[in-house]
């Protein structure tokens, strides 16, 4: 590429692959909610014209983000991941990754509403702060981890076999509500930016150190997806574990309170 | 006109297409009235429009700004892949505030009434025969998974995009039955997890991996509005004590199921790759 023009061609020419593309994979759902209407639904023109809308800023934004996904965003991360990871230092692709990860999910705007939900929940013993800073961390460490992989090879299974046991066995200790808002998070933490800018930026790494990367790169978004099963889990069990200590504290200051009107040699009577 | 734009008027056409079809077939835009609708729901959405960009921004932005800095000091790329980065980012950030918001405005209410009128029918075989179709048919679309596929190199794009979709078509199906009947959601994951694993001992290792970030991506943009609203609508005609918590917990099971088929497909067929993806090839 030596100029500006020869730019915008790269993307220039695979537009229409995605215009035809995602009418392709919209219209399926479409035809369907289209049969729907007309045998059962008959929902009103309003309704309809907002999801007619709605629909075509839908197939609108596909297109844009398919297209600069697959010809900007993914080759770069891929290429930047090979330049990172063939240096002397190759150790670097973990923090990196890791510093990747934290921001990531700050990111997700769904995370947010999670965040609010566990503060609600806990009437605020576990804050939307402690809970945004501790997911952050949970897929920063996975990310890392992942990288680990990249680096080393080592078999997913090693990472998510003892992942998935330990959330599920502290499901059955945690209160049910984080159970199921946990797994409900699960899916919130891998969004459009793991698969398209973590993914990539791992198979790079993998090329340049001369791993394989279907056994090695792939398996960024499984870890990515476990973490928030752990993390929310644990701070359910650390809300309960604070509410009860906050009920015996009070229970004991409640009694050294009915003890401190007695003199000191009076007898109690059991 | 240039010999380079030839595909680009071919698609351009075809898009104007589909959008003639959605806007005229689903709402007919006779009179001036009508058209005036359509007028007051676009003004209605572009404070929205905002909100989104904001959100895309903020996804979007921090990564971008670790990877300028990493570009200026210890990673030397050629200033070409950075503008091509910059511009696929920029791409992404309009993307993003378009469908998200439009997954709201379109998927949202999609779901939840479609989610209504199949649990009014009564018949089970009609729930769970639509409950698979709908599962399917939004999986196809989902853009993370997409992207997923294209990187895959050992499997075809339309395979795997496929069966991922029959996977969560199928738990989607499972999950309609969960709610349905009751049964509480530890056991059934600790069953399904067991599953997983057990299938995963058997599976090539090249595919391991892959399947398992197959699941992470079925919970993208696109299909968690929809099926979230599919299962409030579910869940508000059953109408008993506990349907607000099963509307919440029986959705999150869904990215096990793709693994569980695709690892079944990964373990059975693959030296039959080629004429399956021929066989699925919908284009």
């Amino acid at each position: 590429m030596s100029d500006s023009v020869e730019l915008w061609q790269l993307f220039h020419v695979s537009l229409p692959t995605y215009l035809k593309e995602i009418a392709g994979s919209l219209l399926p759902i479409i035809v369907m909610f289209g049969i729907f209407q007309f045998v059962a639904l008959h929902m009103d023109g309003r309704s309809l014209g907002r999801i007619a809308v709605g629909l075509a800023y839908t197939y609108v934004g596909l297109v844009l983000f398919l297209t600069g996904a697959n010809v900007g965003f993914m080759p770069a991360g891929n290429y930047l991941g090979q330049v990172l990871a063939g240096q002397s230092f190759r150790w670097i692709i973990i923090p990196i990754g890791m510093l990747i990860g934290y921001f990531i999910v700050k990111a997700e705007p769904a995370v947010y509403v999670l965040n609010k939900q566990v503060e609600e929940v806990t009437d605020g013993a576990i804050s939307a702060k402690a809970m945004g800073t501790a997911l952050s961390a949970g897929v920063s460490i996975s990310v890392g981890l992942a990288m680990v992989r990249v680096l080393t090879g080592i078999s997913i299974l090693w990472f998510l076999v003892p992942g998935y046991v330990f959330a599920i066995s502290i499901s059955f200790v945690v209160p049910k509500l984080f159970t199921a808002i946990a797994f409900d998070a699960g899916g919130v933490a891998s969004g459009p930016m793991t698969a398209t800018f973590l993914l990539p930026l791992a198979q790079g790494a993998c090329v340049a150190v001369g791993g394989n990367i279907v056994t090695d790169a792939f398996g960024v978004v499984a870890m990515v997806a476990m973490t928030p099963l752990i993390t929310v889990q644990l701070m359910g069990l650390v809300a309960q574990l604070k509410t009860r200590k906050a009920r015996q504290a009070q229970h004991a200051a409640a009694q050294a309170f009915a003890f401190a009107g007695l003199a000191d040699d009076d007898i109690i009577e059991l | 006109m240039p010999i380079f734009a030839a595909p680009f008027v071919d698609g351009a056409a075809f898009a104007l297409y589909t959008i003639h079809i959605l806007v005229s077939d689903l709402y007919k835009l006779e009179t001036k009235k009508q058209r005036k609708a359509v007028d007051a729901i676009l003004k209605a959405s572009f404070p929205k429009l905002r909100e989104k960009l904001l959100e895309a921004l903020q996804a979007v932005l921090p990564i971008a700004a670790i990877v300028l800095v990493l570009c200026f000091t210890i990673a030397p790329v050629s200033p070409s892949i950075l503008l091509c980065f910059l511009l696929g980012a920029a791409m992404i950030v309009l993307g993003i505030m378009f469908f998200t918001l439009g997954a709201e405005m379109s998927m949202t209410p999609m779901g939840e009434r479609v989610g209504a009128v199949i649990t009014k029918s009564r018949k089970l075989p009609v729930i769970l025969g639509i409950g698979f179709l709908l599962g399917f048919l939004i999986t196809i679309s989902e853009p993370d998974l997409q992207v997923l596929a294209n990187q895959v190199p050992a499997i075809p794009n339309t395979t795997l995009i496929l069966s991922v979709a029959a996977g969560v078509g199928l738990f989607l199906v499972f999950a309609f039955l969960r709610m349905l009947i009751g049964i509480s959601l530890p056991r059934l994951l600790v069953l399904f997890y067991s599953i997983i694993f057990l299938l995963a001992v058997f599976v090539p290792k090249e595919f391991l991996a892959v399947a398992f970030d197959s699941g992470g991506v079925t919970t993208g943009p696109m299909t968690v509005p929809f099926i979230m609203a599919l299962g409030v609508g579910v869940s508000a005609i059953r109408g008993d004590r506990h349907a607000a918590d099963d509307s919440l917990v029986w959705w999150p099971c869904a990215p096990l199921a793709p693994f569980w088929l695709c690892s079944f497909w990964a373990s059975y067929s693959a030296p039959r790759t080629a004429p399956i993806s021929r066989r699925c090839c919908r284009r």
